[in-house]
């Protein structure tokens, strides 16, 4: 099984890659680093929601569901910070007139990173 | 301590109240029904920016330093429940940064998801000066932890905190 953790390991890796693309190098990396938490913390709440995520009316939806099932159960920095995550990924993958800078990315890795540390001390949803 | 935010007020605040960005404002609208189109907009210059609404049943007044998005106040005036905790919640937010000498930009706006159109919240955005990202991150998870432990989680459902450092 394919752990998301190697996303976000790939997005620190890769930002010494030398390249004249470096904004859609930047983009790739936030858009990464935001899944590797929403995976972590997706795979989290199906580990005791196991039917919350099935039969969802779009496969996008189960970014809400996880959000609103992290806050549900005690976790409403998790989930502020995973929806603040997401506004990242949102600029990086659909907005193209904002620029993306290297202080958005090292925002989002760090934030990232920081979802993943609260997600793994969660003992029970 | 808390201003309105410096990026965001520029067009928006205008638009909403033909006044100055960089002069404190007070927004208003004032409505006996819910609907969108009874909404009328004013404004006047005083130092604590505030909006009231008058709604079927209750009336409510909330007052905050925050710059507020013209769609965010049209959300808060169709949803009493969210109206009248959303001044308990940034006073509260308020509180926890002003005793820790900290200084932020404050916004309200509607915040979307790209994977799910029909999603929305009230995204309540925190923009904290002086502050390093570490430290920006633990504040973040005490305030929401101080935030919603005492909110009913349909209100806390339909709200986001977010914390990011001032430019």
């Amino acid at each position: 099984m394919f752990d998301p953790l190697d996303f976000l390991k790939l997005c620190k890796e890769i930002s010494s890659y030398s390249t004249i693309r470096e904004e859609a190098l930047r983009r790739t990396q936030i858009g990464r680093s935001y899944y590797a938490s929403h995976l972590i913390a997706r795979e989290k709440v199906r580990r005791y929601y196991p039917y919350l995520l099935k039969n969802l009316r779009k496969r996008g939806e189960e970014h809400s569901v996880v959000r609103d099932k992290l806050k549900a159960c005690g976790h409403g920095n998790i989930s502020d910070k995973l929806y603040s995550l997401s506004r990242y990924r949102g600029t990086a993958d659909y907005d193209l007139t904002q620029p993306v800078g290297t202080s958005s990315l090292t925002k989002a890795i760090r934030l990232s990173e920081d979802i993943v540390s609260l997600v793994q001390q969660i003992r029970s949803l | 301590m808390l201003s309105p935010h410096p990026m965001q007020e520029s067009e928006s605040l205008k638009e909403l109240t033909n006044v100055s960005p960089l002069s404190p404002y007070r927004n208003t609208f004032n409505s006996t029904q819910t609907t969108n189109e009874s909404l009328n907009f004013s404004s006047d210059y005083y130092f604590t920016p505030s909006f009231s609404g008058m709604f079927c049943a209750p009336y409510w007044t909330v007052t905050t330093s925050a710059f507020i998005t013209r769609e965010a106040i049209l959300l808060l005036s169709r949803d009493s429940t969210l109206l009248s905790s959303i001044a308990h919640v940034t006073d509260t937010i308020e509180n926890f940064l002003t005793e820790r000498n900290i200084e932020a930009f404050q916004s309200i706006s509607i915040g979307t998801d790209p994977e799910m159109p029909e999603w929305n919240a009230l995204v309540l955005q925190y923009d904290l000066k002086n502050t390093d990202y570490s430290t920006l991150l633990l504040l973040w998870d005490d305030v929401c932890k101080k935030v919603y432990e005492e909110l009913d989680p349909e209100v806390a459902r339909k709200i986001a905190i977010s914390f990011d450092q001032a430019e």
